[in-house]
């Protein structure tokens, strides 16, 4: 176990040097490069120009430039903003909360009900009831995640007003958490609608492939009730392959948060992202793209470890 | 060549050694694709969707209601079935049109994408060892970072710029838009193509291929491809709703398609404006891209089904 997880570590370390090299070639591809800030300002002239540009070392070599950000990134320097001369990073920490507060929750409400509804469906393969789940998660599965949420607005924000139409806090209040749960319906509903029918899918197939298995059939042949069977032998162990999913689930799930953040006005990543885009802020737009790439190869890093804990039938040698 | 009807013959012995007269494979294909009631209906959806953006627009009055002085959104009516938008245009023909765009985007990317996807994964699990691991671990690469983000900065870096001279300027973010999907969503593909072609490649008739002094590439595109093609085929369905969705939401976010030029996507994000006075407005591209992606997939669903029986009921 312990070799398999520092295995497992040293493989990531190439994966994350890949990822950081693609997203170093794609940072090439910015048009007018990364003094194009500079070259707009009629007070620098050319020699200032390659003046910064030796400096900052852009006449060096490309791979002795990629050495040079990767040693920056490790230690944190991600640059300074272009729009508002803030250090990059600490502009990503302050908003990372708002996200991670969203994606928590709507990985937890989603997780809840996509299982249940998956479980019940399998319990039931080929009832009215699974035909019903299955169609609805197809449905769920086709919807446009962003259209969903403008409905959502229009509906119980725009007609019936049962909730805020956008924003993390009403001005009135003092930040309670009641205040902020009211806030979240709408955005969390919009960003589960889709996980929810994955889950679904997964939890039945993962179900009906576990109530097939040797040793459920023995629990029901010792004589024990249904629901034991069910809960205590299929359900826990349906739910390991569940772990590897969650982890592969974070990209989309960073795809959904921007969406929906730029939806409702949510004060998040996302939303710090799309500004970045609109003005063009180079730093802060590479910044994100990294740190959330990175985030996905250390979940994914998890996982693996997770479900090599959980499930002792299988061996890593 | 007389090597190439090896691909048939296999197909038709497998499954169906007990039963005598072996039924021709599209035939079989296409009566058990008809049994799935969803996904036949779905064909007709998409074909008749299909149809009307294409001739639809011939037949309706786009811009007749174009009255500057007074160019506020009209009520649905006899003459324009879904009303006017704010200038004046009429919903329905712009909705058609908007269709033209989104679903030549959304095959031409996703036809793009299972084409590399389909390269990559073949290369990989042919050649297998350090060619398979470096394949792969690409593909990993590509995997982790968030596809959205991606986009949304290709799209950025991307804007303004002129790829293909011949077309007008509204219509150069077309090719870039496909391109960036295309070349950003052939992972999955490529991890399926790479399985199959892993199983293949133990295949006596591989093997045979090989030992009468086959190439690598003859063998590849000649023998393990159209042994591979169900699969794929499947994949690539499914990956046109993938892509059409990918598209909407990047012109959703002002990344993707930019008017004048309509698209699904960028319509709900006008329509957004005039949410309070005209909701209808944002229903209306939302549906058209649900009803085509959800198609899609009962498609893809019964295809699976139709192709590959052992798949049934996942």
């Amino acid at each position: 176990m312990g070799a398999y997880v520092v295995r497992r570590i040293l493989t990531s370390i190439p994966l994350l040097l890949g990822v950081t090299l693609i997203l170093f070639l794609l940072m090439h591809l910015m048009p007018g490069g990364p003094l194009a800030a500079y070259a707009q300002n009629p007070h620098i002239r050319p020699e200032d120009l390659a003046k910064i540009r030796h400096i900052m070392g852009l006449d060096k070599p490309l791979w002795m430039q990629y050495f040079f950000w990767l040693g920056a990134m490790l230690t944190g320097n991600f640059g300074a903003s272009l729009t508002s001369g803030q250090p990059v990073l600490a502009m990503f920490l302050s908003r990372l909360p708002n996200t991670l507060m969203l994606m928590g929750a709507s990985l937890v409400v989603s997780l809840i009900i996509g299982v249940l509804l998956g479980v019940a469906s399998a319990i039931k393969q080929y009832s009215a009831f699974d035909f019903t789940v299955t169609t609805l998660a197809f449905i769920g599965y086709s919807l446009p995640v962003f259209w969903f949420g403008v409905v959502l607005m229009l509906i119980f924000a725009a007609d019936l007003r049962w909730f805020p139409a956008g924003g993390i806090h009403s001005i009135a209040s003092h930040g309670g958490i009641l205040d902020l749960a009211w806030h979240m319906v709408l955005p969390v509903t919009m960003l589960s609608i889709v996980s929810v029918a994955g889950w679904s899918r997964y939890m039945r197939s993962s179900m009906l492939e576990v109530i097939r298995q040797d040793y459920v059939r023995m629990a029901r042949a010792k004589g024990l009730s249904e629901q034991v069977v069910i809960m205590k032998h299929a359900f826990r162990n349906a739910l390991i392959p569940l772990v590897t999913l969650i982890a592969l689930s974070l990209p989309g799930l960073l795809g959904g948060a921007i969406m929906t953040e730029q939806i409702f006005g949510w004060p998040g990543v996302g939303r710090l992202f799309f500004h970045a885009l609109a003005e063009s802020d180079y730093p802060l737009m590479m910044a994100i793209l990294t740190i959330s790439a990175v985030a996905v190869v250390v979940s994914n890093l998890l996982a693996d470890i997770v479900y090599a804990a959980l499930d002792p039938r299988i061996r890593y040698d | 060549m007389s090597m190439s009807t090896s691909s048939t013959a296999i197909r038709e012995q497998a499954p169906e050694q007990v039963m005598p007269p072996a039924e021709p494979f599209l035939r079989m294909v296409v009566r058990r694709f008809l049994k799935h009631r969803l996904a036949v209906i779905s064909l007709g959806v998409l074909v008749l969707l299909i149809l009307a953006s294409i001739i639809g627009p011939h037949f309706l009055p786009r811009f007749d209601a174009l009255d500057l002085d007074n160019p506020n959104q009209a009520w649905p009516s006899l003459a324009h079935p879904l009303g006017t938008d704010e200038l004046g245009e009429d919903v329905l023909a712009r909705l058609l049109v908007a269709g033209r765009f989104s679903l030549f985007v959304g095959l031409t990317a996703a036809f793009l994408g299972v084409f590399i996807g389909t390269i990559v994964g073949a290369i990989s699990g042919y050649f297998g060892k350090i060619v398979d691991t470096i394949g792969m671990r690409m593909t990993d690469m590509f995997l982790t970072i968030p596809l959205l983000m991606l986009l949304m900065v290709l799209s950025s870096f991307t804007r303004g710029k002129t790829f293909v001279p011949f077309l007008p300027q509204d219509l150069q973010q077309l090719p870039i838009i496909v391109a960036i999907i295309g070349t950003t969503s052939w992972m999955g593909v490529a991890r399926l193509v790479r399985g199959e072609f892993l199983a293949l490649r133990e295949q006596e008739f591989v093997e045979a291929s090989r030992a009468v002094g086959g190439k690598s590439f003859w063998i590849i595109v000649r023998h393990m491809i159209p042994n591979a093609m169900a699969p794929i085929f499947v994949a690539a369905t499914l990956s046109v709703g993938d892509a059409i969705l990918l598209e909407s939401a990047l012109s959703f976010l002002g990344m993707g398609v930019q008017p004048p030029v309509p698209t699904w996507g960028n319509m709900l994000t006008n329509a957004q404006q005039y949410m309070i006075s005209t909701p209808w407005l944002a229903v209306y591209p939302g549906l058209m891209i649900f009803l085509v992606v959800v198609s899609i997939n009962f498609i893809g669903d019964g295809l699976r089904d139709a192709l590959d029986p052992k798949l049934k009921g996942r």
